[in-house]
């Protein structure tokens, strides 16, 4: 009902997450590359970004363009503790998810009440204000040219009581398994909640959604602070995994690259975002471009997806499958 | 004193140029309802032609002009091959929207693979001399820049008020479907906005990058100035284009002399935030429903 709109029942569902979460468990038994590891591991990244963003984007249907701030704060925040005041465990992924909310409430609170293409510049604004910030920000951020030597992530090990450092490639893989999965179960929680439904009522009709009672600006900001945090969460990981953060990890490009991923996996559906997530990561590493012309692809890819597939990959796919089932 | 009078006259040069950088947009949001993404990249275009026919013997003046008119046309193609068909398929503002964003990627790698990374120099020959006026000084550009924008304002205005096309457009911007049923011919009006839109992005280039040099990314800088202007100002106001551009410009000249001048840019941001919390649709704007 919810991965697929309108073609699988609740239990189909069940069974295709209980097949993926242990494929994606397993997987790492049979993938010796290290390679091919890393480009799950930027995958599962990206498809944290994307469902988070898909909350405000595809569910609310207010075009943020600011979501790269999110996972800037986040894997800044991890960066600077880590670096600076030498925490690198539980407290501080804490600590970085608490910074993005914050900052998310800052961008929310003003923004939230604007509407259509005002939201989408005021939202870009905050993350251009966010780099300035950064890149200027001496040696607390480090400047232009980022912060080296990001500690890795200490966990705590209750049974035997020691401290476990995640070194390997393959522990980073399951952390961002693990955190996908997280969101993507909160992700279908919130969708087939009352929550969900607000939402929806918000972007079909806001007017209307208002009048029965809906408060818009909470569920608004409710779907931005939840997308932000997950950003945050990737963003926190991605700095522990990289060891590294530069201003660049979240520019111009990269934000428009998390708004590719919805569209062309699909806005307002659940796998869409994931889809599009794992397309837009792999697929030019496969083919093994050039930097530019990767960028020249990308762009053609979403010109085309807007002009003949307008709701993406699973968008599309769920109104062929509807209307096969009408016939 | 002398410093506050040369800082406010800095403060309005570059606010005129970032009008002429938002009026391009400006347009083309207030007609065709699209806000153009893509209008740094026709911007950095502008300037990249004028440059081929500058290094090819042209002059300044003429280059330009040949530069401005083909970018003209490139925006005529945009409308053409992009925005109408998603027009068409009844597409909400959203999806010309993120068409442009994708044409701005495009473009912007096109340039990279063209041109390379390198910066090119725009060369005119009147850019660098000092022209001093009451011991304040600016330089040959900038006056350049004064007359032109003066020039295409009142050209714009008059031909958005008393031509045929213009009061076309404008009755198109207050309602579609009224216009259609007086005859207008809707995608012919279209393309000339676009047509407009674009040279106004393409002089923007070729008037202020003899200021500093040309790259692939300059035109992300005109286009978030340009959106930061419009914003100040109403999408879709020539006049709130003007007046904004002079107030953003002020602003950060005024900020970057007596408060930090490295965060310059935040303050022209912060100062887009503050506006659109007090006055939501901008000093000049209109209601978009409405509209």
């Amino acid at each position: 009902m919810i991965i697929l709109k309108g073609t699988k029942g609740k239990k189909s569902n069940v069974l295709l997450i209980s097949f993926f979460i242990p494929l994606t468990l397993i997987l790492p038994l049979f993938i010796k590359s290290s390679f091919f590891i890393h480009m799950l591991i930027m995958s599962f990244i990206n498809a944290i970004l994307a469902i988070g963003l898909n909350f405000i984007l595809g569910f609310i249907g207010e075009k943020s363009l600011g979501h790269a701030a999110f996972y800037g704060l986040g894997a800044y925040t991890t960066a600077i503790l880590s670096t600076k005041f030498n925490l690198s465990d539980w407290r501080s992924l804490l600590i970085s998810l608490l910074v993005t909310a914050i900052g998310a409430l800052i961008i929310g609170f003003p923004s939230l009440r604007l509407r259509g293409p005002y939201f989408s510049i005021v939202t870009l604004g905050f993350v251009l204000i966010l780099q300035l910030f950064i890149s200027n920000g001496g040696v607390l951020t480090g400047g232009p040219t980022g912060l080296p030597g990001v500690k890795r992530l200490e966990i705590y090990n209750p049974f035997n009581n020691n401290v476990i450092v995640l070194s390997t490639d393959i522990s980073y893989y399951y952390l961002i398994t693990i955190s996908f999965w997280f969101c993507f179960l909160i992700s279908i929680l919130l969708v087939s909640s009352k929550i969900g439904r607000a939402w929806t009522a918000i972007r079909e009709n806001l007017d209307l959604a208002e009048s029965i009672g809906i408060n818009s600006f909470k569920y608004k900001l409710i779907a931005f602070l939840t997308g932000a945090i997950m950003a945050g969460l990737a963003g926190s990981i991605y700095a522990h995994y990289f060891s590294f953060v530069s201003p660049k990890l979240f520019d111009t490009f990269v934000n428009i690259n998390i708004v590719t991923m919805v569209i062309i996996g699909g806005e307002g559906t659940i796998l869409g975002p994931v889809i599009g997530a794992f397309l837009i990561t792999i697929l030019p590493e496969i083919l093994r471009f050039a930097e530019e012309l990767r960028i020249l692809i990308f762009g053609f890819i979403l010109l085309i997806t807007i002009i003949f597939a307008p709701k993406g990959i699973v968008g599309t796919i769920t109104n062929i499958l509807i209307h096969e089932k009408e016939r | 004193m002398l410093l506050l009078l040369q800082t406010i006259v800095n403060g309005i040069v570059d606010g005129l140029a970032y009008s002429l950088m938002s009026s391009g947009l400006t347009l083309v949001f207030g007609i065709g309802r699209v806000i153009n993404f893509a209008h740094g990249e026709l911007f950095t275009l502008g300037a990249y032609i004028a440059i081929i026919l500058v290094q090819n013997h042209f002059s300044y003046l003429f280059g330009s002009l040949i530069s401005i008119i083909l970018v003209g046309f490139v925006g005529v193609i945009i409308e053409t091959l992009v925005i109408r068909r998603l027009r068409r398929l009844g597409a909400s503002i959203w999806s010309p929207f993120l068409a442009t964003l994708a044409l701005l990627n495009i473009l912007q790698s096109l340039y990279l693979i063209i041109f390379s990374p390198n910066p090119y120099i725009l060369n005119n020959p009147f850019a660098y001399v000092p022209i001093n006026i009451f011991s304040i000084t600016i330089s040959g550009q900038d006056l350049i820049i004064l007359i032109v924008f003066l020039l295409s304002i009142c050209l714009l205005n008059w031909f958005l008020k008393k031509t045929k096309y213009g009061i076309a457009m404008k009755a198109i911007s207050q309602d579609r479907e009224a216009s259609l049923l007086m005859g207008i011919n809707i995608e012919n009006i279209y393309k000339l906005t676009w047509f407009l839109g674009a040279m106004l992005s393409a002089l923007a280039g070729i008037l202020l990058t003899p200021k500093s040099t040309v790259d692939p990314y300059i035109g992300r800088v005109a286009l978030l100035k340009g959106l930061c202007v419009v914003i100040i100002g109403g999408l879709g106001s020539i006049e709130g284009a003007i007046l904004g551009g002079i107030f953003l410009g002020l602003t950060e000249s005024l900020a970057s002399v007596y408060l930090l001048p490295t965060f310059k840019d935040v303050f022209g941001y912060l100062f887009v935030i503050l506006i659109l919390l007090l006055k939501p649709r901008g000093i000049l704007g209109k209601s978009l429903r409405r509209g």
